[in-house]
């Protein structure tokens, strides 16, 4: 992959590599599938639509069932986005600045899920934690689930200080 | 409470606080503070540092229908945030 960069005023230019668009497609893809689920005794759920009020089941309740078909539609948009501006075979990919913010949106999703999948803390050393993996078994599920991790952190700190302009 | 933190104000009697989680990008918070709540970047950093290193900061204060308004954009956004009485 070659980072995302900031080319012309409105105009975020990356490029991928085949299995890098691949994995990347049917990771938003599974985000879209949970969201759609949206089975609240799932961890993933309640990290991607958390209460907002701690000290009140009631009242956090209520709000969700305000707002979560928003939300709800919100991310599975942002999914689609990032589906048409990927291709599968991947390539260079060339977004607009509102595209971009879907991206950025949609991959912090995929984060999240995985940060709670592989159960990710502050305190994780995820050099570490791939070093082991790899050599416990270098095709595990882990091992590609953090492989993952790491293109998409890659990924977002390139398109977020391309976007922001620092 | 830091002086940047805002001040406990009988007008602007709920807040909405940002928490700490070990996933979101820095760069990220303090772009989406920024963005959503047209900080420059010194104050949204400052912001997201707290939340860093604190757990948590308060980001926006005022009616309680604003703060779930500003939670609601915060958690389109990925950052995991909840409305209090101050």
């Amino acid at each position: 992959m070659r980072a995302f960069i900031r080319d012309g005023d409105d105009s975020f230019v990356a490029t991928f590599a085949p299995a890098e668009a691949d994995a990347i497609r049917q990771s938003v893809q599974g985000i879209a599938g949970l969201v759609r689920a949206h089975d609240t005794g799932d961890p993933v759920t309640a990290r991607l639509f958390p209460d907002v009020y701690n000290d009140s089941s009631d009242d956090a309740a209520e709000f969700h069932r305000l707002t979560d078909a928003e939300l709800t539609g919100t991310k599975l948009a942002q999914v689609d986005v990032l589906l048409d501006t990927l291709p599968a075979e991947g390539g260079e990919v060339r977004i607009d600045g509102e595209t971009a913010e879907a991206w950025l949106r949609a991959i912090t999703d995929v984060r999240l899920a995985l940060g709670v999948r592989l159960d990710i803390s502050e305190s994780t050393d995820l050099g570490r934690e791939m070093d082991d993996e790899i050599l416990a078994d270098p095709v595990s599920p882990r091992a590609a689930a953090l492989g993952l991790y790491e293109l998409l952190t890659y990924v977002q700190e390139s398109l977020v200080v391309a976007v922001a302009g620092w | 409470m830091s002086d940047h933190e805002e001040r406990i104000d009988p007008d602007r009697p709920w807040a909405t606080v940002v928490h700490n989680d070990p996933v979101n990008l820095m760069s990220y918070v303090t772009w989406v503070l920024q963005k959503l709540f047209g900080y420059n970047r010194d104050k949204a950093e400052k912001l997201m540092l707290d939340v860093h290193h604190k757990g948590r900061a308060t980001v926006s204060s005022g009616a309680r229908e604003r703060m779930e308004f500003d939670a609601t954009r915060l958690h389109a956004h990925g950052l995991w945030a909840t409305v209090e009485r101050q």
